[in-house]
This record gives C-alpha cells, structure tokens and sequence, in this order.
C-alpha cells in the first residue's frame, strides 16, 4: 500500500488547497519535533489524532504506517532506559533502571508518534505529484524536483527488479540465512542491479535530453484558495502558538 | 544509521537543516540538466541495493552505500541520499520529516568525503583494479565510521542521557563499516572489470579528467 493511497478520499483535509496544507504542516511538525513538556506533548498529540480522524483515513492503514516507528522505538527505547545514567530506581548487577530514562523515552515516545501521525495527515492526504507541483509553486528548485520525481519512478521499477534476482538467486541456492557466507553471491547481485542502472540511466538522459528536457519542471496542476484554506492556516496558526504558550509557560 | 523522529531537539533540527541546506545548494549548482535523470536512477538503485540485509549473528543488518554512492556520483550524492532519505521517511517512515535535514548530513558528509578520498588515492593505484577496490572499500568502511560519528554527535547535541546509546549505536556500526568495506571491495572490483568507465572515469564527464587513473 502506497503512502499516498487514501488522498483522494472526500474530507475536509483532503480538500485543503496543498500550497497552504504542506506549508502548514511543515511548521506544525517542526514546533511538534520541538516540544519537551508533558502539557504541550499532550496537547500536539490530540492535535495530530484530531487531524486524523478529520482526515478519514483508515484505521489499518494508519496503524500499518505506524509499524515500522512503533518496533523501532520499541528497540531503542529499552537501550535509551538502561543507558541514560543519573538516578537509578532499579539495580540488578551491572543493570540499571534510569529514572531520567523512563522521561526521555515516554517523551520520545509521544512526540514520534505525534510527527508521524501529523506526516500522515498532511503529507499522506495529496498525492505525491500534487505534493511536487505544490513545492515548485513554493520555490524548492525544480532541479531537486525533478530528481525526486525520477528517483521515486525508478524506486519501485528496481524494487522488483531487485525482487526478481533474490528470486532467481534462492532457486540456485542462495539462503539469506546464511548471511556472510554468501557475502559474494549478495555483492553480485548488487553489481547486477548497478550495472543495470547506470546503463539504464544512460539510456533515459539521452532519451530526455531527445525531449528537449531542459532541467526544469513544470506543473501542470491547477490550485484555487478559497476561504475555508484560509481559516485552516489561521487554525493551524493559534494552534502553534497555543502548543509554544504550553511548551514556555 | 537514521535518526528517529523525536530524538533530537529543535537547535539540533534548525541546524541539520541549515547545513543539509548548504550541501545541496553546492550540490545543485555542480548539476547540469543532462545529469539529472543518471543522478536519479542510480540514487533509486542504490536505495534498493541498501535494502538488501545480511544477517549476522541474531539479527540482520542492512547497508548504507554511502561511500559507493560519493564514489560513483561524486558531489551530486547528495541530492541522490536527499531523494532516497525522503523516500525511505515517505515509504517506509524511517527517519522522518524533522530528521531530514540531520539525516542528510549524516549521510552526505561521509558520502563526500568518501568521493573526496578516492578521487585522491584511487589514481595511485593505476590499471591494478585490485587495489584500486581495496582503496574503495577503505574509504567505504571508513565512510560508515564517520557517519557513526556524526549520529553520536548529533545525539550529544540532543541531550545528555542521548550518549550511552549513541555509543552503542558507533559500536554496531564498527562491524558495519567492516561488513561494507568487503562488499564495496567486491562490487567495486566486479565493475572495474566489466564497465570501468563507471567508477574509473567518474560518474560524472566533469569529473574524468581527475580521477582517471
């Protein structure tokens, strides 16, 4: 399932002119990633699961974007416990329960959940072309664009290349499993897939070049303001100032 | 070697930002239109390429490439790391929005550097393509070590209690860094052999007259 998957359901943040939504969000996420007191993490997160439930996205598909933060902060917060130092409430020999510890990783805890619930509202709710256009229109260089917009259509296009020579090499035998014994067998199927690329690669900058690809990209979406995206920026807006009043008070 | 989101503090943020800012823009303006598509298309394929997992011991591991990436790309890594990074946060959702400044410094710097370090040494080892993988997989070694570095720096910077596992994290990454020292030196090799033009001359037609052997 693709991050962009739910972006043309019908709702309120669906609706929001991208241009202001992408703007908007990007500030809300950094004051968020910014935040370290228990009041304004709280409130950020109900903000984000707000965002959410207005956005109608589904619930598995949330959860399933969740997944891979929630086992990685499941695998380091642990560590972050044990390691932090100052005030033990535990000992057992050479392991150690840090108070200071248990903080840190409920506050990590909270404001990566609270960023990536708010990434999904706003960035998962425009299709990922709209999401280009809409940074062009916002002045990031169209070089830069145009390698992302390349990139992700190469992505998936060597994902299953890549797929397909894992595939070709386990029925001749090569076993994951046993890892650094077929560190060779794993080396050359990298050598496959970059050898492929770049003789690929040669291929579509002549065929641009063809095309008359100059460099630039131009955006063919059309975007309208109408009043609702305004008071959703000014929403947006007294919502950061109230999160840094929590945050600074 | 990424930064989850909620790590790091907002100074650590703003300033992975300002100097991510700076690497593309110095990227950039080394970019000519017709190198744009090459610069994505073997971005996209080193990012499936790291996707690939070794396993070792109880866990697996997957690779960086960020020393073959500056290797192979030069200057421009950074805009293909940029693009990947984004990809992996958008995709996957490891790393993330607020990380992405910090995230492509992490693994631009020793990207460059690795570029900068081969460009060097790589001509002194003439047509021996032996040695010429050897130096490769060095600077690739050393390329994840510095990275390793830089994630214990940013996790300093981000707080105190954040060190004890920033050294661990460096710890892992030393039997990393050994693991991607042999496959560069292997896959370095192997194209030495068969397409020589690739990391020989440069990626980049700017770059064949330096680094020619």
């Amino acid at each position: 399932m693709e991050f962009d998957s739910y972006a043309d359901l019908d709702s309120p943040v669906q609706a929001w002119d991208p241009r202001f939504k992408l703007s908007a969000g990007f500030l809300l996420i950094l004051v968020c990633a910014s935040l370290s007191k228990a009041p304004s993490l709280a409130a950020a997160g109900l903000g984000a699961l707000v965002l959410i439930t207005l956005s109608r996205l589904p619930l598995l598909f949330v959860l399933r974007m969740l997944k891979a933060p929630i086992v990685l902060l499941a695998l380091m917060l642990p560590l972050l416990v044990l390691t932090a130092g100052g005030q033990a409430l535990w000992s057992w020999r050479f392991l150690h329960l840090y108070r200071n510890g248990l903080i840190l990783a409920a506050r990590i805890a909270a404001k990566s959940l609270t960023v990536i619930l708010l990434f999904i509202g706003f960035f998962g709710t425009v299709r990922l072309n709209t999401a280009f256009q809409t940074l062009e229109r916002l002045k990031v260089p169209s070089t830069l664009l145009a390698i992302l917009l390349f990139t992700y259509r190469y992505i998936y296009l060597y994902l299953e290349d890549m797929r397909k020579l894992l595939s070709a090499a386990r029925l001749r035998g090569y076993n994951l499993q046993r890892g650094l014994r077929h560190i060779g067998t794993s080396s050359g199927i990298l050598v496959t897939l970059l050898l492929r690329s770049y003789e690929q690669s040669e291929r579509v900058a002549a065929a641009m070049r063809l095309r008359g690809f100059d460099g630039s990209f131009r955006g063919i979406a059309r975007f309208h303001r109408s009043p609702a995206d305004l008071l959703a920026v000014a929403l947006t807006a007294v919502w950061i100032c109230l999160l840094l009043w929590l945050e600074l008070r | 070697m990424h930064i989850s989101e909620g790590v790091l503090n907002s100074p650590v943020i703003i300033g992975g930002y300002a100097v991510s800012a700076g690497l593309t823009a110095l990227a950039l303006k080394r970019v000519r239109p017709g190198e744009i598509p090459k610069i994505a298309v073997m971005g996209a394929a080193f990012f499936v390429s790291s996707l690939l997992h070794f396993k070792v011991g109880i866990t697996s591991v997957h690779l960086t490439l960020t020393g073959l990436v500056g290797i192979v790309l030069g200057t421009p890594a950074v805009l293909a790391l940029l693009a990947g990074l984004f990809f992996q946060a958008v995709m996957f959702q490891h790393g993330g929005l607020s990380t992405l400044g910090v995230n492509t410094v992490i693994f631009a710097v020793p990207a460059l550097l690795a570029y900068l370090a081969y460009s060097g040494l790589g001509p002194l080892a003439g047509k021996r393509h032996s040695l010429r993988a050897l130096i490769a997989g060095g600077v690739s070694a050393l390329a994840v070590l510095v990275g390793a570095a830089l994630v214990l720096l940013v996790l300093r910077l981000s707080g105190e209690e954040l060190t004890g596992i920033g050294f661990l994290f460096s710890v892992a990454h030393g039997v990393l860094s050994l693991l991607e020292g042999a496959v560069t030196f292997i896959v370095v090799r192997q194209i030495l052999k068969v397409k020589p033009e690739m990391i020989t001359a440069g990626f980049m037609p700017r770059r064949q007259g330096r680094s020619r052997g």
